[in-house]
């Protein structure tokens, strides 16, 4: 249970956790929650979130063209993913604790930044 | 039509986002999303937000408090919530958020109902307006 929140059923906003500070379990910041990646379906309410896209603390989301599947001209992808090769991925399973209050994700481990699933 | 993508970077492609209805009138844009806990510990998403309410929270600081107070202040009832749209009514995505039901069944403009209601229909010569 990644939560803090022990309660089934708790209900939080997407909000809360972009912006929210990204940490190891020894406490070294690993950057903030830029987006997050949701996959699942037939339906959007069988969405889930699937992790976290982590960025170095005031970098932007340039668009989406720092991830992989978003088309675009390609000297500006290939200048915005020069400029972003830091950018992580933490899985879900990868979350150890989410603390609402204090806005901040303790994560095992980051993983390189994934593409995009292209669209059913 | 587009349907829904295998996945979604919600800031990216959700948020801020045209919710249009059936018949391509626009309802609002998506200002937050609600997510639920699930028995397994997994956030799901189970609804739109829309309104001051969702995005001043968003926004955040000295601005996003001003949008939240303001919209209290200017709603009638005593805990107003944001509007709240499914998530079960997504029918597909594109450049919009498309919904089944129709905007006027949805009740998410209730801020724009009030504010009709209360100070536009009571400008003179606001039956006139179009």
């Amino acid at each position: 249970m990644p939560s803090e929140s022990a309660a089934t059923g708790a209900v939080h906003r997407l909000g809360e956790l972009l912006g929210a500070e990204v940490v190891l379990p020894d406490g070294t910041k690993a950057g903030q929650v830029n987006d997050v990646r949701l996959a699942g379906g037939p339906g959007l309410q069988d969405y889930v979130v699937d992790g976290f896209v982590v960025r170095a603390r005031g970098e932007g989301a340039f668009l989406g063209y720092d991830r992989r599947a978003v088309l675009g001209p390609w000297l500006l992808r290939a200048l915005v993913r020069a400029a972003n090769r830091d950018a992580r991925y933490v899985r879900w399973r990868a979350v150890r604790r989410i603390d609402w209050e204090a806005k901040l994700v303790v994560v095992e481990r980051l993983d390189p930044l994934e593409d995009e699933r292209a669209p059913a | 039509m587009t349907s829904l993508r295998a996945t979604y970077d919600a800031g990216l492609h959700l948020l801020d986002r045209q919710i249009v209805d059936p018949d391509d009138a626009p309802v609002a844009n998506v200002d937050d999303l609600e997510l639920r806990e699930r028995a397994d510990g997994r956030l799901a998403v189970s609804a739109l937000l829309t309104g001051p309410g969702a995005l001043g929270p968003r926004t955040g600081g000295r601005l996003g408090s001003w949008m939240v107070a303001i919209w209290r202040r200017l709603r009638p009832d005593a805990d107003p919530q944001p509007g709240r749209i499914e998530a079960r009514l997504v029918t597909h995505t594109d450049s919009a958020v498309h919904v089944s039901a129709r905007a006027r069944d949805l009740r998410v403009d209730g801020f724009e109902q009030w504010a009709r209601a209360n100070v536009i229909d009571k400008i003179p010569g606001a039956g006139r307006a179009e």
